[in-house]
């Protein structure tokens, strides 16, 4: 093992002993393919002409007017698929095939890290079966639809809530049982080592990227950082090329319906240290056991967190916060209205507590992390207007 | 040859329960691994799933932990408690009030590697496994780190299925054998995949057959722990 296994007390590899050698495998393989010159500008130039980066760094004006502080969005609603999630299933992809691996296994929740995966499968000819829990199928079906144009299997999930954390569960046991023909393409900085350093590595363009398109805008970085936070991969890599900076760093969970255990995914705001999913990091749990959790956006209702969260909460170097499901859509209609864009509603979290704090972020010139489009939570939309 | 079963704590509910623990008892049976059920058991097949979540809509975290006195009472032998890493870590002070009545702890995902510090901080014996993935050197670090049995899963999976072993487990089972005992665990159904088992190892660990064995009723069960035992 040559990375590091924990940020601070966070992380590690809580997961049967049969997954270590596969687990260090993937240490291996990517040290490797990250060495690999060929490789690596293959994947550079996949991520300009297929993915469509960079992406870019828009000044929304009538939003800044409307919360009275500058405001840039990074539009990663406009990376293909519709998600950030496409620079981690595009970097895996490569990564799984420089390994020699065939099949690809992964989970999703609003369905946006099922398509990013379903679409690299297709482009690189690898078999793909996704994992689904019951209700994100039923509430995301544009996404299930699109999964199998694109050639994957869907499994639907019913067992312990039919969520996101049903579908990690279900992969996991796949990936036990599969493990030497399968690459678990995991879609956030979730899970056991090596996995968040990996994820957290192929995301971290989105901060490179937008480190470089603010000074060329403003000749100096923003005051303000805010992007919402499920497992936490589009925050940590936007936060993460702004770390040393002289930056505020705000992650936004879901707050769902009330602060009331069941309510909500506010992990980092609510939850104690505990293990799930390979990791130790925060977690809503009661007595021992993970707790159920809710959010109107199915890309954030998880009950865990990526470790370096977990690290970045206890060192202070984040605030952590979370916004109500009501405050949420009024982030996604004023972006639609004021600026003609509909975003993801995961994303919409970022916005409704830039909404929520005018008073706090007065003038300032912030980045919010746009982190996906909309079109995918119409009929939660339509059920929520009815 | 040591046999073990694994028995979900108040599965089917409590008094059955306690009942299969004095059959065990009666029968001669070598060890019990207690399940403590967990939420999101990841290293279980549907069986053992269903029977955890059946009983966590019954009782609470403290029950399951609390019947461990009963059991201890009604059987001689030696007592394991099996889980999962986050009730350990979440209940490591309770845990110490346990740490008397046990010989050890079993949690299903927590490798060798992580057990190291994990054992620190618990402050009790965690049993390292083996698998058939394991390299020489994940078995270098299983018997070197280990106080007791270690525990072999005979196939990549989950618990359930069927029972069947490599040449090549086999062969990292007699490297083990040579510095440590060795149980195995996972697959085994029956009298005969448990005679299979016992030329091979030093013992075996029946779970899902057991649950199911009980879900029939008690006297079934105890017809199922005889053949195994005899």
């Amino acid at each position: 093992m040559k990375l590091k296994r924990y940020f601070g007390e966070f992380g590690g590899q809580f997961v049967p002993e049969t997954l270590i050698p596969a687990l260090d495998e993937l240490e291996e393989g990517y040290i490797a393919f990250k060495k690999d010159k060929k490789a690596q500008k293959q994947l550079n130039d996949m991520l300009k002409t297929y993915v469509g980066r960079p992406t870019p760094l828009y000044f929304a004006k009538n939003f800044s007017d409307y919360v009275g502080a500058k405001v840039y969005l990074k539009r990663e609603d406009l990376a293909h698929t519709g998600a950030h999630k496409i620079n981690n299933t595009l970097a895996q992809g490569f990564l799984a095939k420089f390994m020699g691996k065939n099949r690809i296994i992964a989970e999703t929740g609003a369905g946006q890290h099922g398509v990013a995966t379903a679409t690299v499968c297709a482009l690189l000819g690898l078999e793909c079966v996704v994992y689904m829990g019951k209700t994100d199928v039923e509430r995301q079906s544009i996404n299930v639809d699109k999964m199998k144009i694109l050639g994957a299997n869907v499994i639907s999930v019913e067992k312990s809530g039919g969520t996101l954390k049903s579908a990690i569960n279900e992969a996991l046991r796949d990936w036990v049982t599969n493990v030497k023909t399968t690459h678990y393409l995991l879609g956030s900085v979730v899970g056991p080592h090596p996995f968040p350093t990996i994820v957290g590595d192929f995301q971290s363009i989105i901060g490179k990227e937008a480190k470089r398109q603010i000074k060329q805008y403003e000749n100096r970085l923003c005051d303000v950082i805010v992007a919402c936070v499920g497992g936490g991969s589009n925050a940590y890599c936007i936060f993460s090329a702004f770390l040393k900076d002289n930056v505020e760093l705000y992650g936004v969970e879901a707050g769902g319906r009330s602060v009331n255990l069941g309510d909500h995914s506010a992990t980092l705001s609510l939850g104690t240290k505990g293990i799930l999913h390979g990791a130790l990091s925060y977690l809503l749990q009661k007595n021992a056991n993970v707790a159920s959790v809710h959010s109107i956006s199915a890309g954030l209702d998880y009950p865990g967190v990526g470790p370096m969260h977990s690290y970045l909460k206890d060192t202070k170097r984040v605030i952590y916060d979370y916004v109500f499901d009501n405050q949420a859509l009024e982030g996604f209609f004023a972006l639609s209205k004021l600026e003609g864009i509909i975003p993801a509603l995961e994303s919409s979290h970022a916005l409704g507590y830039v909404l929520a704090n005018k008073e706090k972020f007065k003038n300032k010139t912030i980045i919010i992390n746009l982190s996906g489009r909309g079109d995918k939570d119409l009929d939660i939309i339509k059920a929520v207007q009815q | 040859m040591n046999v073990g079963i694994y028995l979900v704590s108040n599965y089917p509910k409590k008094s059955i329960f306690l009942e299969a623990v004095e059959i065990c008892n009666n029968l001669d049976v070598d060890f019990l691994e207690i399940g403590i059920p967990f939420s999101d058991p990841i290293a279980d097949g549907e069986i053992l799933e269903k029977a955890a979540f059946e009983c966590l809509s019954k009782y609470d975290t403290q029950d399951f932990f609390e019947s461990l006195f009963e059991v201890k009472k009604l059987f001689k032998k030696r007592l394991y408690v099996m889980t999962y890493a986050n009730i350990a870590y979440s209940l490591k002070d309770e845990l110490k009030n346990y740490n008397k009545i046990l010989n050890g702890i079993i949690l299903a995902d927590l490798p060798v590697r992580e057990a190291i510090n994990f054992e620190k901080q618990l402050d009790c014996n965690i049993i390292k496994f083996a698998t058939p993935e394991s390299r020489k050197k994940d078995l270098d670090l299983a018997i070197k780190n280990t106080k007791d049995f270690i525990y072999f899963i005979s196939k990549r999976g989950i618990t359930g299925g069927s029972f069947s072993l490599e040449s090549q487990t086999i062969e990292k089972i007699n490297y083990c054998r040579k510095q440590a005992k060795v149980y195995l665990g996972f697959g085994i159904r029956n009298a005969s995949d448990a005679k299979e088992a016992s030329k091979i190892a030093d013992g075996v660990i029946i779970g899902t057959q057991a649950a199911i064995e009980l879900q029939k009723g008690i006297s079934d069960f105890e017809k199922f722990i005889k053949s195994i035992t005899k």
